[in-house]
């Protein structure tokens, strides 16, 4: 197994991490995070497969935009989950 | 048992999943259809004739332009989806005490915080300007570049110290409408001077230097146009 | 290239540029964005009429968008399916007429440009979604009709708009990421993302596992969009609670996107060697005959005059699966041809039950007794329209009942038959209880004593479609004949 290899199932570990996180926090703020977090991890994934530009949208809009525009969002409707 | 339930469906979903992406031809070898096919004749068009050394934005703005006419046509769309569902709620309808009113509860921004944003907001825009303009040929493009460019734009709004503004538009209402709605307006231009250019709805001119000035006109539609609708659905979400 | 080819284009270019230039062009004369996007959706209607002139002529046809040959660029192929681009363009227009003087009512005068923009874009995504021939072209053009779907339904006033825009929104994005999934094996499998192309290479795959999920994806991603039994969940929210023209969008236009999905799919995987049809289409099948008779029993039982036509949609989506499931020549034009005129039907149900709720303020079934004196003109259309959906002969409704019913009793299924007309019979019973509320019970609520008939502008798009929905009825047999070359690739399952 390669270094590439081992960094890939690295990236792979961390999304799945960042999936059960968000499925189980009752903080939306904190799912936001990881939301972000977990859209930053796959964009390292896109770039180490060679995917600029994908890689360079996920950090934009998936990292970048949609974590604020919810942020934005949740501070209308309340941080905890009913 | 309703949790039993949902575990067991997840479950099954799941190998069902696996069991197809396992079967999918190995991803990154050269023989699957996906390199062989379609991609093999980008690829052996390559710049000549997508027009952009950027092979994606070459599929993008070229060889599947009325696609892209259809993405951006979902992001103006989306903007008007919210401005159209903000209304109805109003403020009289809003209750309970833990909603905070951004427009009327301002965090204290610290001079620090402010002082960096403001110093940054130059660069982030040159940086936004260039992924623009070099889309066609370095990674990056209209869509990425309109996001960079409404981040720091929403940025700025947050930490500048513009927020005690009730309507702090930094355009004339007027003129906004037409930038927001820029990305289909522009591909909608392309669509029709397609025909004069080369006979063919959505295609780019044949002469290498305007398709380069159309391509660059597409980006920075798409992007400004993009970034517009960010800000746009930012104030909407504050706002509405 | 003659000119018309362009038009295949030009279908979606027309709706889309202009639904984008209304919010910029209107925003201080918001009234007058009405006169616009009834302009663009004219012309529109003009170049897909010419489109169909030129179908007539020299049969089905392709334009490669850009210039580009297909499988390199988007290919657009119009074929008699796509004919219904007509029909959906002219009741987009006719539900703007509508538009004219219901939406100020209930939509703030400035959001108005918002509700032309959403309904000419809503077009532009409709067409694309027809006349596309791309996978991918599809799924983009899905979601510009999907995306303007929601936010129509969200434009009502109310927090039950609100919330049932929602449940359209979720359901809706869950089927468009099964859509996209399943583009993506298939691309995955072919290299390709034209139809035809990958129809063509779906056998060569290595593997038929991933074929079959797409194909499992793309079924149930398009039965959430056509609101297929069980899958209708989100469809009787959305329709009761949005505005009435938006209503009659949605029910007549948006969910055969949904049904049309399904016949492009099953047509792209009938040339499969090894990948079996039957079992999709015995379920499909199945599913129509519990939606049929599920919506038929849930629309007897609403007191909501909007929400029973909403489950009315329930039962005729049900009858157009029945008669593709079953796919013989028969059953499958039948179901084609019913996809136009319970297009036409619903349009002018939920039209005319909008002209009757908002000149009386009143929803309520049982509040509108005696209505029919005040508002003779919406009330008689609404009836012609009710025996219409009924199927009663010889309405627009009863062609493709009979050619699904007759496509039953063809491949043996005498059952499927029977569902068939217990589901008619049950529909008009809610029918006549409607027509008989309306015109021989005396007025119950004082607002139905004060109503006056409805304005100019809506009643003439009301009559219009009620006369339609009579009249495509008597011309069953043209319209069978030219769907029927369009249909036949369908798997016959008899």
């Amino acid at each position: 197994m390669s270094v590439s290899d081992l960094f890939d199932l690295l990236i792979l570990a961390l999304l799945i991490t960042c999936v059960l996180g968000i499925a189980r926090v009752r903080d939306l703020a904190t799912a936001v995070t990881l939301f972000a977090i977990y859209s930053f991890v796959l964009c390292l994934l896109w770039a180490h497969r060679g995917a600029p530009d994908v890689a360079m949208t996920e950090a934009a809009v998936g990292a970048g935009i949609t974590a604020v525009l919810f942020f934005t969002a949740i501070a209308k409707i309340g941080r905890r989950e009913k | 048992m309703r949790k039993f339930l949902a575990l067991v469906l997840i479950a099954a979903l799941g190998a069902v999943l696996i069991a197809a992406v396992v079967n999918l031809p190995e991803p990154g070898t050269t023989d699957s259809p996906v390199h062989t096919h379609v991609s093999a004749g980008y690829i052996k068009g390559g710049h000549e004739a997508g027009g952009a050394d950027n092979l994606v934005t070459a599929v993008l703005l070229n060889y599947r332009a009325i696609d892209t006419f259809g993405e951006v046509t979902v992001i103006f769309t989306a903007l008007i989806a919210v401005l159209a569902a903000t209304s109805l709620a109003g403020p009289t309808e809003r209750s309970g005490t833990q909603n905070i009113d951004l427009k009327t509860t301002r965090v204290p921004v610290s001079p620090v915080v402010s002082f960096v944003v403001r110093l940054m907001a130059p660069f982030i825009a040159t940086f936004a300007l260039f992924v623009m303009l070099k889309g066609h040929e370095l990674p990056g493009g209209g869509f990425q570049g309109g996001v960079v460019l409404g981040a720091m734009l929403i940025l700025l709004a947050l930490f500048s110290g513009r927020t005690d503004k009730t309507d702090d538009e930094e355009l004339p209402p007027g003129l906004r409408n037409w930038i927001r709605a820029a990305g289909p307006l522009v591909f909608g231009a392309l669509g029709l001077t397609g025909l004069v250019f080369s006979g063919w709805l959505f295609s780019l001119p044949d002469h290498p230097f305007w398709r380069e000035m159309v391509m660059i006109g597409l980006e920075l539609g798409i992007g400004i146009g993009g970034a517009a609708v960010l800000v746009g659905l930012f104030r909407a979400l504050r706002e509405g | 290239m003659s000119a018309a080819a362009h038009g295949l284009a030009l279908v979606v270019l027309v709706p889309i540029v202009g639904g984008a230039l209304i919010p910029a062009l209107f925003r201080r004369f918001p009234t007058a964005a009405w006169g616009f996007a009834l302009a663009s959706s004219a012309l529109t209607l003009a170049i897909s009429i010419s489109l169909i002139r030129r179908l007539l002529a020299e049969g089905p046809f392709s334009y490669a968008a850009g210039g580009w040959p297909p499988p390199y660029g988007v290919a657009l192929h119009f074929d008699r399916f796509g004919a219904a681009i007509a029909v959906f363009s002219m009741i987009t227009l006719l539900v703007l007429i509508f538009s004219r003087r219901y939406i100020p009512a209930v939509v703030p005068i400035a959001r108005i440009p918002l509700y032309y923009a959403l309904v000419m874009i809503n077009l532009g995504g409709m067409n694309g979604f027809l006349v596309t021939g791309d996978l991918f072209n599809l799924f983009v053009f899905m979601e510009v009709f999907s995306v303007s779907a929601y936010a129509l339904v969200a434009m009502a006033r109310g927090p039950q708009a609100g919330l049932a825009a929602i449940k359209y929104l979720l359901l809706g994005a869950v089927s468009s990421l099964l859509v996209l999934f399943a583009i993506g094996l298939i691309f995955a499998q072919t290299g390709t993302l034209n139809m035809a192309d990958a129809a063509g290479r779906l056998d060569a795959a290595a593997s038929i596992v991933p074929t079959a999920l797409a194909l499992g994806a793309l079924t149930i991603g398009f039965m959430v969009k056509a609101a297929l039994f069980p899958l209708h969940v989100w469809l009787p929210d959305a329709h009761a609670s949005a505005p009435a023209p938006v209503s009659a969008l949605l029910s007549a236009v948006v969910v055969k996107a949904g049904v049309i999905g399904i016949i492009r799919t099953l047509q792209t995987f009938s040339d499969h060697g090894s990948l079996q049809l039957m079992p999709l289409q015995s379920l499909l099948i199945w599913l129509g005959a519990i939606a049929v008779l599920w919506g038929a029993v849930a629309a007897l039982v609403q007191s909501d005059l909007k929400r029973l036509l909403a489950y009315s949609t329930v039962t005729n989506i049900g009858y157009i699966f029945i008669g593709l499931g079953i796919g013989s020549a028969t059953a499958a034009s039948g179901a084609a041809v019913h996809i136009i005129n319970h297009a036409v039907i619903k349009a002018a149900l939920f039209l005319a039950a909008g002209a009757l709720i908002h000149q009386s303020g009143l929803r309520h079934i049982d509040d509108l007794r005696g209505l029919g004196e005040r508002m003779p003109l919406s009330a008689l259309a609404l009836g012609v329209a009710l025996l219409a959906v009924a199927g009663v002969p010889p309405t627009a409704g009863f062609v493709g009942k009979w050619q699904i019913g007759l496509g039953a009793l063809e491949t043996g299924r005498p059952l499927l038959m029977g569902v068939v007309i217990v589901g008619g019979l049950l529909v008009l019973t809610y029918g006549v209880r409607i027509i008989n509320t309306l015109f021989f019970r005396p007025p119950l609520h004082v607002r139905v004593v004060t109503s006056r008939e409805a304005p100019p502008s809506m009643l003439a798009a009301i009559l219009l479609l009620a006369a339609s929905s009579f009249l495509l009825g008597l011309a069953g047999k043209p319209m069978l004949d030219f769907v029927a070359p369009a249909i036949l690739p369908l798997t016959d399952t008899g």
